[in-house]
């Protein structure tokens, strides 16, 4: 075999991930022939939702393991952006926290809205909804070619497209409007992003944008507002008929009923309340059928299966379809119309054996280029490596995009459990979640004491908080406070990411009275830096992406098999809790350093 | 000869018959679809007769395929018992007459009159009349699924299919150790059938997740030859 071009393979081994974990991020040539029949179904949908805006409908995609669900929602994005006439498109990943359903779906559609579509950061889904309002606010049209507007303009445009706007849809949000126009002024941008996403702005931004306190708002209120915000841009999205597609992923995530329960009161939204927004979820066949389409209301779950795709395997064609395109994307194999290094007639016998699922046509290729490559096997790659390499790699996806992982205490809640659980404190969380501030509670053993039952073992609570506002977060201290009053043996943790400053004094000065309290009653502060905080979220959805069997290992014949919870568990024993990285360390040095 | 190539024209032909969607074609039609060089091995030309192409390609046929004697043609086609041919065609044409199902069978008439017969007697297929007298086939509704498996080992595709059907209450994700547990066949037997659907595409197999499945309903799932474990299936051809 010709040497030279092998190596271009060993240099670069087109096989080696079988895996999409992000739509946003899609890497190799489509095949369109594969699971055609669910593609053209759902565009026809999203065509539809276009035309007719106020349609009820939702989109159901079912698949097992490696059938190209999560490939195919980005096959949608793909398309989106080569159309004339584009849709919005969110991506979704579990919400972890049932109380703040609307808060969650508000903010992931916001900030994919806000994810650049192109080379240019600037290119957003939302700066294309934004200037198509100011387009249409403008006295003069042809001169907005740019976002670049005077004062004077800037109110002029402002009080044609309120009036525009209200007269169209009395049930607009004015707040939405007037937040969203703002977005346009640079030094406003980042302030009216992030009330457009639900976050409580400090006393500055929210009088910068002259928009209510939402300190003062309970959670319902809060909850209501955030449909009020969604049901605002649905008005928009309606009027520039552009749908927007909400595509829920990793559903094997959902653990409680709670869950599947507020998942379902997010479809019924999209479908019912909220115009030109076309929700699309995606289960494992099996899963669906056995589990979740019983557990959410049925009005839901019919909605869902009317207009349900299931993924197919591959034929013998597109198996060898899915290979020539992986084969082409190699460096200096560009031009080449074969199937080189294989040989064509081998690789249709060994996918002429069945229907194989997308996932299988290239861990099957891959295993084949590698015994061309290399007549030694390569050694096997252990689960804790292979776990290794995910999570590296999840924390540089992180690292590379951290706009689009806003501050999440639900996530940052999923891996301090997992931590807590698993790591070096091996201590049973209790139920988290029923209490406002507190995040974990649990028990540990004091350091340098033995852990004998009964002896040495004093109540801790963990609370998290990524609140702006200073008004939250001193309520956050001062819980902490009570619990140390009331606990004097016990521990308080007090964690905050370190996207959500907190000013020293002069400003929150009272806060920061209150943080000092706090220290002198014994409670410890841990604010995460960006890599931490990016650490926490890789092993949040590192968790996820084990639950959806989307991380596998070579097993016995050196056939795939998807790494176990057990392994995962395991991983965050040896790696994650140790000090190689930097991800808990100050939790454990919190814990170790506890006088009693 | 190339042995190595000849041995594999069974495949080519279920190749060819899974593209074309049906279960059997004539000789000819067969031959017409080979390769060039698949026909060059074996000396196939059109200018042929029908018998001396089907003595060309038989010895290569295997045990999956099998020739077909019918009124007006030769066919070769997926290996069938007449009764399978009879129930698939009265599944997917409910109320067809005995004569037009008989006329689109690869079945001499002898063999297709005895088939049918069988399955009236066994209240598998039921006979009905229009108004004109014109009789209407269908199949029974009640036909059980330990009944059709015992009732030919060749008629194990449809005793699958009919499982699949009722363990799955309509579902399209069906676990296999139910199936299994449905049909109370030897292993050999279920993953022998199993086999033949995977090979013609009939059915697809999925991974699911073992960690919510008990050892049992694992041992009872189906691995295999490398080794890789499968939990449910798919129907997604026809019988």
């Amino acid at each position: 075999m010709d040497d030279a071009r092998l190596d271009l393979f060993r240099r670069h081994n087109p096989f080696t991930s079988s895996s999409v974990g992000d739509p946003w991020e899609a890497t190799y040539p489509d095949v369109p022939s594969i699971n055609e029949h669910a593609f053209r179904g759902l565009w026809q949908l999203i065509e539809q939702k276009t035309r007719s805006p106020a349609l009820n409908c939702a989109g159901l995609i079912l698949g097992e393991v490696g059938s190209g669900k999560t490939h195919l929602l980005g096959r949608i994005l793909t398309q989106s952006k080569q159309t004339h006439s584009p849709c919005a498109f969110a991506y979704i990943q579990p919400l972890e926290d049932p109380e703040q359903t609307y808060r969650y779906l508000l903010r992931e559609v916001m900030v994919n809205l806000f994810h650049p579509m192109a080379a240019s950061p600037q290119a957003t889904q939302f700066r294309r909804l934004v200037t198509k309002v100011f387009l249409e606010g403008s006295p003069d049209r042809q001169a907005l070619a740019r976002l670049v507007i005077t004062p004077s303009t800037f109110a002029a445009i402002q009080q044609r497209v309120m009036r525009l706007l209200r007269a169209a849809y009395p049930a607009i949000s004015g707040h939405f409007v007037r937040v969203l126009l703002q977005y346009a002024v640079l030094e406003r941008r980042t302030a009216a992003m992030q009330w457009l996403t639900g976050s409580v702005l400090d006393d500055a931004d929210a009088a910068l944008l002259q928009v209510p306190d939402r300190t003062r708002l309970s959670t319902a209120s809060l909850e209501a507002e955030a449909r009020d915000i969604l049901t605002s841009l649905g008005f928009l999205l309606t009027r520039y008929h552009q749908p927007l597609v909400v595509c829920f992923d990793r559903l094997e995530n959902l653990e409680t009923d709670e869950h599947i329960h507020a998942l379902g009161k997010m479809v019924e939204f999209l479908v019912d309340k909220a115009q030109a927004m076309l929700p699309v979820v995606c289960f494992r066949g099996m899963q669906w059928e056995e589990k979740f389409r019983h557990k959410l209301n049925q009005h839901v779950s019919s909605r869902l299966e009317t207009n349900k795709f299931e993924l197919r395997g591959c034929t013998p064609e597109q198996a060898l379809a899915i290979v020539r395109n992986r084969l082409v994307v190699v460096p200096g194999n560009e031009q080449a119309e074969t199937l080189f290094p294989f040989d064509s007639e081998e690789l249709l016998k060994t996918f002429h054996l069945g229907l194989y699922s997308p996932r299988r046509v290239i861990t099957l290729a891959n295993q084949r280029l590698r015994q061309l490559l290399d007549e030694d096997p390569l050694p096997p790659v252990s689960p804790l490596q292979k776990l290794q390499e995910a999570f590296a790699s999840q924390y540089q996806a992180i690292m590379r995009d951290f706009e689009r992982y806003q501050p999440d205490r639900g996530r940052l809640r999923r891996a301090l459990e997992l931590y807590v659980r698993y790591g070096s404190p091996k201590c049973v969380p209790a139920e988290s979640g029923q209490e406002r501030y507190i995040d974990v509670t649990t028990t540990v053993h004091l350091a340098g004491t033995t852990p004998v039952p009964g002896t040495g073992v004093v109540p801790v609570i963990f609370l998290i908080d990524v609140e702006p506002h200073h008004a939250a977060v001193g309520a956050c201290l001062a819980r902490g406070i009570a619990f140390l009053e009331e606990e004097p043996s016990g521990r308080v943790v007090y964690i905050r990411e370190a996207r959500c400053p907190f000013p020293p004094p002069p400003t929150w000065e009272a806060t920061n009275k209150k943080l000092q309290l706090f220290k002198g009653y014994g409670g410890r502060v841990v604010f995460l830096d960006g890599e931490q905080a990016a650490r926490w979220y890789a092993l949040a959805l590192l968790s996820y992406a084990v639950r959806e069997q989307d991380i596998t290992v070579a097993g016995p014949n050196n056939t795939p098999r998807p790494i176990t919870f057990e392994e995962f568990t395991a991983f965050i024993e040896q790696d994650i809790s140790t000090q190689k990285t930097r991800t808990f360390q100050e939790i454990e040095v919190a814990l170790a350093t506890m006088e009693p | 000869m190339d042995q190595q190539h000849l041995s594999d024209i069974a495949q080519d032909i279920q190749r060819i018959l899974h593209k074309r969607g049906k279960d059997y074609l004539t000789v000819r039609q067969i031959s017409a679809s080979l390769s060039r060089r698949v026909r060059q091995q074996l000396s196939l030309a059109t200018r042929h007769s029908t018998a001396d192409m089907l003595k060309k390609l038989t010895p290569w046929l295997g045990e999956s395929l099998q020739v077909y004697h019918g009124p007006t043609s030769i066919y070769i086609g997926h290996k069938r018992s007449p009764a399978e041919f009879i129930l698939q065609r009265v599944q997917q044409h409910p109320g067809i007459s005995p004569t037009q199902l008989g006329l689109g069978l690869p079945l001499s008439k002898r063999n297709y009159i005895t088939a049918l017969n069988d399955l009236l007697g066994t209240g598998t297929v039921v006979c009905t009349f229009k108004d004109n007298h014109m009789p209407m086939l269908h199949l029974s509704s009640h036909a059980p699924v330990q009944g059709l498996a015992q009732a030919s080992a060749e008629d194990d595709r449809l005793a699958f299919h009919t499982a699949y059907n009722t363990v799955g209450h309509g579902r399209s994700f069906v676990r296999i150790h139910r199936l299994r547990d449905a049909l109370p066949w030897p292993r050999q037997r279920f993953d022998g059938v199993l086999r033949a659907l995977l090979a013609d595409y009939t059915v697809e197999l999925h991974g699911g997740d073992p960690s919510v499945m008990t050892e049992e309903e694992l041992r009872h799932s189906f691995t295999d030859a490398d080794g890789t474990l499968y939990i449910a299936l798919s129907w997604r051809g026809h019988l």
